[in-house]
């Protein structure tokens, strides 16, 4: 590939997800009443987790070897990577599901557009981003605050830990889209999608070490439930220091983005469009 | 109208997603997932402050989650159903019709259900065959409440969307409900786990007859006062709830403006 055609792919891939959220923003603003019912329930959620919390913890001391700090820490991240989730993937897989079963997809399919990266970011709801999520999380953050000395955070643990958010949403993203393309051969793949979206946040359940070793396994390789959350989590709190795990994190990502790709040409060969 | 209408819209929903198979099979590997994530919590909790024995605790969480899914109280979905259906101007094709609408609306949802509320049966039956009802009356009582609790969540469900006839978007609000229905239901943690302050108050609210009501009553040894005033209050809340969301679905129907309408 030319340099000048990377570029002019690089600017049309900037242009489609540039206009897609701005469209989202405005349609998540004409709701604007529904935005305020979003955040009472972001924030309710959170309260009644956090009562969740300290009810366990008036029970027993730590969870899976980790303290009360360190489990709201652990549910901080879960919040995180929810939002992510739910803000890039699930929407995306749910109109492309929606797209397939009513042929809707054709239309796109036809249009001049790098069609993998227009349904993977059609619709990325940044106004539930910025004015649900991020407010929803600032009870669990001034919590937090107080008990921040009581965390031990390695630097090279953080930077572990971020990376393990970004390469965990990336894994997740194709997972999850890859199940959802189930409704390419089926004509409905929606409790596909749920059951990705199940396993992806599975790895939220409990604290990465608390896992059985087969869990961590699975959860490592082919399901790859943990890493946004669970191992993101331990290598924050210094509990996991093996920093060469992130190498195969890193491989494991170009894997999955590779078979995205595969996935999606293998599927649309299949796909028995409402105009043919 | 004859009430084999409804059945016949609750078989047509059922062979809708029945028809796609697949979709069966990943609908039931996610509620195992969904199972199998409490039952890892638990085992990595523990029992020991709870008073119970491990096989208690998850006969404790199947019958919770199970009657927690059978009333539909899980996620709530019927308000969802009802919210896009007012949203996108479906409704106003139910209303023409020569039928009670919102029932109708219910029975079209509840034949989509099918799978799940097969599934929730079993999780109940094997809570029961692991920790099974001590008396009569505890099965009778239990069966009472699974009824309240039905009634209580589509109560609950119809308040829920008729919201939508002012905001047109209302899941924010549906999923407000949601959440605090999981924690106060007690399908997510025991009520008794409650610091004591709050334990009656959540025994008492309506959210109990999803999951802590129904586990408790197939778990206890005796039937005493306490719990037969629980019972009482969820059918209370069932017939008070009722009457509440059909008045406001009135209200909510008299101001709907639909196009050709």
């Amino acid at each position: 590939m030319k340099r000048s055609d990377f570029r002019q792919a690089l600017k049309i891939r900037w242009k489609i997800i540039s206009s897609c959220t701005m469209f989202g923003l405005k349609e998540s603003l004409a709701y604007s009443l529904n935005n305020w019912g979003n955040l009472l329930s972001m924030v309710v959620y959170m309260t009644t987790y956090l009562i969740f919390l300290d009810i366990l913890f008036g029970r027993v001391t730590t969870i899976a070897g980790y303290g009360y700090a360190e489990m709201l820490f652990f549910t901080l991240i879960i919040q995180v990577n929810y939002y992510l989730l739910f803000v890039i993937t699930q929407h995306n897989t749910e109109i492309l599901n929606a797209s397939i079963n009513t042929g809707e997809l054709d239309l796109w399919l036809v249009k001049p557009v790098p069609a993998l990266w227009f349904v993977s970011f059609r619709k990325i709801n940044l106004g539930e981003l910025l004015f649900s999520a991020f407010p929803a999380t600032i009870p669990l953050l001034v919590i937090l605050a107080g008990k921040w000395s009581s965390l031990q955070m390695p630097f090279w643990g953080v930077v572990a830990g971020v990376l393990c958010i970004i390469l965990g949403q990336v894994i997740t993203h194709c997972f999850v889209f890859m199940l959802s393309m189930t409704a390419f051969f089926t004509g409905e793949g929606k409790y596909a999608r749920n059951m990705g979206v199940e396993i992806s946040t599975f790895g939220d359940t409990i604290p990465f070490e608390g896992y059985p070793k087969f869990m961590k396994y699975i959860g490592l390789t082919v399901v790859p439930f943990m890493i946004q959350t669970a191992l993101a989590v331990s290598f924050f709190l210094g509990k996991s220091t093996n920093y060469d795990v992130l190498i195969y994190v890193f491989g494991l990502t170009v894997f999955f983005l590779w078979l995205k790709t595969v996935t999606w040409k293998f599927a649309l060969r299949h796909y028995s469009s409402a105009s043919s | 109208m004859r009430f084999a209408t409804y059945t016949k819209t609750a078989a047509l929903g059922f062979l809708q997603v029945a028809n796609y198979r697949t979709e069966v099979w990943f609908q039931v590997f996610s509620k195992l997932l969904v199972f199998s994530g409490i039952i890892l919590l638990w085992s990595v909790i523990g029992t020991g402050n709870s008073g119970q024995t491990y096989s208690q605790l998850i006969a404790y969480f199947l019958v919770a989650n199970g009657v927690r899914e059978f009333v539909d109280a899980l996620y709530g979905k019927f308000g969802s159903v009802m919210i896009d259906d007012i949203k996108g101007g479906k409704i106003s094709a139910y209303l023409l019709q020569p039928t009670h609408t919102v029932i109708f609306m219910y029975f079209k949802y509840l034949g989509t259900r099918g799978v799940a509320m097969f599934f929730a049966v079993l999780y109940i039956i094997m809570g029961i065959i692991l920790a099974p009802p001590t008396t009569i009356l505890a099965g009778f009582l239990f069966l009472l409440i699974v009824g309240s609790g039905s009634v209580i969540c589509f109560a609950q469900s119809t308040m829920v969307g008729s919201c939508a006839f002012w905001m047109t978007e209302a899941k924010g609000i549906k999923n407000v409900v949601n959440h605090v229905s999981k924690v106060f239901s007690g399908a997510l943690i025991p009520l008794t786990f409650f610091p004591i302050a709050y334990q009656t108050p959540a025994m008492f609210s309506p959210f109990a007859s999803y999951a802590y009501l129904p586990a408790t009553l197939l778990q206890t040894k005796t039937i005493d006062t306490f719990l037969l005033l629980q019972v009482g209050a969820s059918v209370g809340w069932a017939l008070m709830l009722l009457y509440i969301s059909r008045l406001i679905w009135r209200k909510g129907v008299r101001q709907y403006e639909a196009i050709g309408l």
